[in-house]
């Protein structure tokens, strides 16, 4: 490889590198580069673009009926109220780990009326690990439960 | 297994501590996975969470292969050692074999538990890139002579690290999908994990730290063959008969 052809790939490879690393801090300056956002602040901002809200799914809320499921979201670690509480639908199966209470993230825009409709739901699970109950571990997977 | 009289010579601790530590990895990963079978199921997760003893376990051991990594590429950089490159190759190999498993478990808990393979989550984001980066650093020992590719290979190697404090506290400075770290939470919280779990994982993560180990002793032992040091890269001495097709690609 001679001279100037390694200066010239290097100068490349520095220009790549400062290039990517001006755009991700751009990118983290406008606050594009999130993830989700928490249902207060969509609710406030009136916006009707595709979003990603994550949240907890407050207890007592949640209605399934036929292939649509129902439930309030709304900002976790806060007590509800309505400025931070959305209702949700959606066609989208939840997975089995879906509960009341637990946190969920939902994709998908607000309606005309204020309801988000989401196109997928995913379950959020907190870093808290406890063990089954003995009963339901029995009944499924052990014939013996430890005291 | 033979072994020349020169590397014995050369190296004569090597296969006492590679012996020793095989050892160590085999009765951690049969009490490992004597403690995962026992360990309860998850309230919430039920048995999928057993993923997490191979998850975390992986997800460390590439953190610490890389860290083997950086310093070993610094004490290359620093003396030209052979030795020291050798061991930053093995780390890094170690190293991006333990990122793809934790890729991979995760993946598979993630559509178990959150019912998606993929997100765009920053902690999974940011250990993609992790992941690419390491790739990159075996890549480009393979480029120029041999000296350079190792020298390419050390500063790939050493820059790649500012990744990985950015993996790990991922869960902290966005908002994302995958949860905080359990057992290096904040240490004002009671760990909220299930004794027999944190039993089990912590036996998971000491067993995959003696099979990394044990790895690197062997691999290193591997590449330091006085007679063909060639062997360090794929393709080892054909490449380095025809540089010319190499550099003609781009």
């Amino acid at each position: 490889m001679t001279a100037p052809r390694r200066r010239r790939r290097r100068l490349l490879l520095v220009t790549a590198l400062v290039a990517g690393g001006l755009l991700v801090a751009g990118a983290a300056a406008k606050g594009t580069l999130v993830y989700s956002q928490s249902p207060s602040q969509v609710l406030g901002s009136g916006d009707s673009r595709s979003v990603r809200l994550s949240g907890t799914v407050v207890p007592g809320t949640l209605v399934v009926s036929g292939r649509e499921t129902r439930f309030a979201l709304r900002d976790t670690g806060k007590p509800a109220t309505a400025a931070d509480t959305v209702d949700v639908v959606t066609r989208d199966a939840p997975p089995d780990t879906f509960r009341e209470g637990q946190g969920a993230v939902v994709e998908g825009r607000l309606d005309a009326s204020g309801t988000f409709v989401a196109s997928q739901v995913i379950v959020k699970h907190s870093n808290v690990y406890r063990a089954k109950p003995p009963s339901s571990v029995g009944a499924t997977t052990r014939s013996t439960s430890s005291p | 297994m033979s072994t020349t009289a020169r590397t014995r010579a050369q190296r004569p601790g090597r296969r006492d501590a590679l012996l020793r530590l095989g050892a160590v990895a085999a009765t951690t990963l049969a009490a490992a996975a004597f403690a995962a079978a026992e360990a309860p199921p998850d309230a919430v997760q039920g048995e999928w969470q057993k993923l997490m003893y191979l998850h975390v376990p992986a997800a460390w051991c590439a953190y610490a292969s890389f860290a083997v990594a950086l310093v070993a590429s610094a004490a290359h950089l620093r003396t030209r050692s052979l030795l020291a490159d050798r061991w930053a190759l093995a780390a890094t190999e170690a190293g991006v074999a333990w990122t793809a498993l934790a890729l991979v478990s995760g993946s598979i808990w993630g559509r178990a538990v959150w019912g998606v393979w993929w997100a765009w989550d920053p902690r999974l984001v940011s250990t993609a890139l992790l992941f690419v980066a390491y790739v990159a650093c075996l890549g480009v020992r393979g480029t120029g002579s041999l000296a350079a590719g190792r020298r390419r290979a050390a500063w790939t190697a050493a820059g790649a690290f500012a990744l990985v404090p950015v993996v790990h506290f991922s869960v902290l400075w966005w908002t994302g999908l995958h949860q905080q770290a359990t057992l290096l939470a904040d240490s004002r919280q009671v760990p909220p994990i299930d004794p027999r779990m944190a039993l089990a994982l912590g036996l998971a993560v000491v067993a995959a730290s003696a099979v990394s180990g044990a790895f690197l002793i062997w691999r290193v032992g591997a590449l330091d063959r006085p007679d063909d040091e060639a062997a360090q890269r794929p393709g080892g001495a054909s490449v380095e008969q025809t540089p010319s097709t190499v550099t003609a690609i781009p």
